[in-house]
């Protein structure tokens, strides 16, 4: 028992690198969206402006994305080793569109300097207005060739000053890599991958660009509402399905059982978001009869000043009716098909018809011998229904207004706040891992004989 | 299997309605196709309306009782308008055909591989995969300078497929002429623990709420499509299929049939194939018709959220989005009642499969 629980414990462990390797990889590559302009832009600040120069440099800095992505990197030999690290943008796109090219790094660096040097001297009194804003967005080498020709036909001043201009280009030519050939460069620690792991690990995820709160502060806040659902979806399921599938399980092939149980398959084909649907225009308002207005008006949160958490709760917890009824009704037909069948199998063992021979009623044999064999296996289904209940919990949430983890990020993604996104797939996935982890466990004390082979 | 007569009424009943379903998704552009009201044509569509019609004189959600300003009753809306006047019965034919689509697609993109891998960690297991450590090195070294230059060359796709190709399977034979030999003569080697690999990796699977991660995965992709979606659904769904097979591979492996085909010399893909294969199709089965339910559950979940396929394409789910807020009862029951019945009578087909 030990063995498995050590060998569960130590398999915990790349599963979490790989549910944050994935959540990296996706936050990385959504960014065409320069996240430290976002920043700039929801600050107020123009980045294209001098002042928004200096903000994107320390913003850019703050989100650690001068750095390199991973430990490592495998690239060209003439490549830059982190591109990175060139905060402006303008150059980082010359460079890496030039390197991919072929050009060697070091001479693009050259190149973008010595057109720094120009973009400083040259003004509009020695060359015309178009030639300088040509040299601005000029990216290409042909853009570069060409401004470098016009230039000649200048002003003598600025013929002067084309000529480091020209010769670096044409060194850049003659110098040009026609074979790739790989090289491996080391970052160390100092990476966004290891940063940004650490820090999720550490509950510091940042702030969210639609308010400005705390990440982890708003996860938190959510996540209380999610599990309060889904605590309450476990728990009515378990009180429903238990006692259906016993009686279904004694009684196999009676009306009862054939009964109940179509009736669970034909809730469980239910879309939960139709049955949600349903159920919010035919029964909370009296559009289509008086009698029909039942339950509360979804998303109708009382709220006054200074209410604490649970109170609120407790207030509205009439509103929790509906999105329970809908979750529940997903959830029985495979709990109660379980215990059903756990029971008849229970039925037919040695040890049932042992007792039932000692001369044990039939209710004792049924409480004392069949149901807790019946329900320690359900440890590990209860567990593992938990990404599903999760899965329906967002639909379920967005449909009744519920403010929890799945309504965060489907607004999120609707804001593109990715910050937030990438955190909440991280974190949930993190803790379902882990309560599938503490199921196990649990499942491996109640249950001793499990191994590693299964 | 049981022959057709055998099969109980309710399963055949299941299987007629989801066949019409499907007669219906395919023929959709023939059913639902716009008919001016002064046209003269012969042959004229069961619903004269295709799915993105704007019939200006029937808009904000004219019920399917309601009086409805039309030529005739052959271009009365029998299922009702949404806001912007369109046929919802030319919608639901053409929302159940994307359903569908998509459905199919994501099954058998993931079906193929899923299959495969089963198959082969199932019968190979932990142990079935041994190199030398001189291959193990220059496998991963050969994997890595391709890889690089596949990122790093400037060519063509195609160039990049013919390349993958040609190279795996050179990849193939020397490496592994190479490792033969090498173990021939010396038995230091390691174990390609293949089975774990993927029982990690299905576990993995189990433990994400769908939801979430598809919301996620979905972020990949600059614009929403049916292409992106199905793809999403199918790495999704891929260990489904792997885990099933790999459980039957093992159940089957021990037989007996299996044991002297392995005696008489034949070789393991022969067994695989000829052998192994034809005994798990009905574990298939079963796995294909839940992973195609939970397929379109999926995808009209989400454009239900207004995510998954892009606007200008009509979806199950969108329908029901639309009628949701304002109360349109038609623009919610009958697309829900088609949903259901799909996965309904998909279930229902593979419990019966699973029991027999």
């Amino acid at each position: 028992m030990w063995r498995y629980i050590g060998y569960r414990v130590v398999l915990f462990i790349p599963t979490t690198i790989a549910i944050l390797l994935i959540a990296f990889l996706l936050s990385r590559q959504t960014f065409d969206v320069d996240t430290a302009e976002s920043w700039l832009i929801y600050d107020g600040i123009d980045p294209n402006s001098v002042e928004g120069n200096k903000a994107y440099e320390r913003e850019y800095k703050l989100q650690n994305l001068n750095l390199p992505l991973f430990y490592f990197s495998i690239i060209p030999a003439h490549y830059h080793p982190n591109l990175n690290s060139i905060i402006d943008r303008q150059d980082r796109k010359i460079l890496s569109s030039l390197q991919s090219e072929g050009y060697r790094c070091e001479d693009v660096l050259t190149l973008l300097e010595v057109r720094k040097n120009l973009l400083s001297t040259l003004n509009y009194r020695i060359i015309p207005d178009s030639i300088l804003q040509a040299l601005n967005f000029a990216e290409s080498i042909h853009d570069f060739q060409a401004i470098s020709s016009m230039l000649n036909y200048e002003s003598e001043q600025a013929q002067t000053l084309n000529g480091k201009f020209h010769k670096t280009i044409q060194k850049m030519e003659e110098r040009k890599v026609h074979f790739i050939s790989p090289s491996f460069v080391w970052h160390g620690i100092k990476n966004q991958w290891h940063l940004w792991s650490i820090n999720m690990l550490n509950g510091n995820m940042g702030k969210s660009i639609k308010d400005g709160r705390k990440v982890s502060q708003k996860i938190w806040n959510a996540m209380r509402w999610t599990l309060i659902l889904l605590g309450l979806n476990l728990i009515f399921t378990l009180i429903i399905s238990i006692p259906f599938g016993i009686w279904s399980g004694l009684k196999t092939g009676s009306w009862f059982d054939r009964l109940t149980q179509s009736f669970w398959m034909m809730l469980y084909a239910t879309p939960v978001f139709w049955l949600a649907s349903m159920l919010i225009m035919y029964f909370t308002s009296d559009r289509y009869g008086t009698w029909m207005d039942i339950f509360p008006v979804p998303g109708l949160w009382h709220t006054e000043p200074n209410q604490t958490f649970w109170s609120f709760l407790k207030v509205n917890s009439h509103q929790f009716i509906l999105p329970v009824i809908c979750l529940v009704a997903n959830d029985i037909a495979f709990l109660s098909r379980v215990v059903r069948n756990n029971v008849r199998e229970n039925l037919n063992k040695r040890y049932t018809k042992v007792a039932a021979a000692k001369g044990l009623s039939q209710t004792l044999v049924l409480v004392k011998h069949v149901i807790p064999n019946v329900l320690i296996p359900l440890v590990t289904i209860v567990v593992a229904a938990i990404p599903a209940g999760l899965s329906g919990g967002l639909i379920i949430e967005v449909l009744f207004n519920i403010p929890g983890v799945g309504r965060l990020m489907y607004e999120s993604i609707q804001t593109q706040d990715w910050n937030v996104v990438f955190s909440i797939l991280a974190i949930i996935s993190l803790a379902v891992t882990l309560f599938l982890l503490v199921g196990d466990v649990l499942y491996a004390f109640v249950n001793p004989k499990v191994s590693i082979d299964e | 299997m049981n022959s057709w007569t055998k099969i109980p009424l309710d399963v055949k009943l299941a299987m007629i309605i989801l066949l019409g379903i499907f007669i219906l998704s395919i023929l959709a552009p023939l059913l639902a196709y716009e008919v001016r009201q002064d046209s003269n044509a012969i042959i004229v569509p069961l619903i004269p309306y295709g799915p993105n019609t704007i019939d200006v004189k029937n808009q904000n959600y004219v019920g399917p009782f309601e009086y409805q300003l039309v030529y005739s009753g052959y271009f009365r809306h029998w299922l009702g308008t949404d806001k912007l006047g369109r046929d919802i019965a030319a919608q639901l034919i053409h929302g159940t055909q994307t359903s569908m689509i998509i459905g199919f697609l994501s099954v058998l993109l993931a079906l193929i591989p899923g299959v495969l891998i089963g198959l082969i960690a199932g019968f190979k297991g932990d142990k079935g995969f041994m190199f030398h450590w001189v291959t193990a090195i220059l496998t991963f070294i050969f994997s890595c300078t391709f890889l690089f230059y596949l990122l790093y060359l400037p060519v063509d796709v195609w160039v990049h497929l013919v390349l993958i190709i040609a190279y795996s399977s050179a990849m193939y034979f020397i490496i592994g002429q190479l490792n033969t030999y090498l173990l021939n003569r010396s038995y230091v080697g390691f174990h390609f623990p293949f089975d774990s690999i993927l029982m990690r990796m299905v576990e993995l699977r189990k433990s994400l709420p769908a939801m979430f991660i598809l919301l996620g995965l979905l972020t990949f992709f600059s614009h929403s499509g049916i292409i992106s979606l199905t793809f999403t659904i199918a790495l999704l769904s891929w260990t489904e299929f792997a885990r099933f097979t790999r459980g039957e591979v093992i159940n089957i492996k021990k037989e007996s049939y299996i044991i002297s085909a392995k005696t008489l010399g034949f070789s393991d893909i022969r067994i695989m194939m000829r052998h192994i294969f034809p005994n798990i199709i009905p574990t298939i089965a079963v796995v294909t018709c839940f992973a195609f339910s939970g397929a379109i559950l999926l995808e009209s979940s989400l454009s239900f959220l207004g995510i998954g396929v892009p606007i200008e394409s009509v979806s199950l789910g969108m329908i029901l989005a639309g009628g949701r807020d304002l109360q349109a009862w038609w623009m919610v029951v009958f697309p829900g009642i088609m949903i259901f019945i799909i996965i309904f009578c998909l279930n229902h087909i593979a419990s019966y499969l699973q029991e027999s």
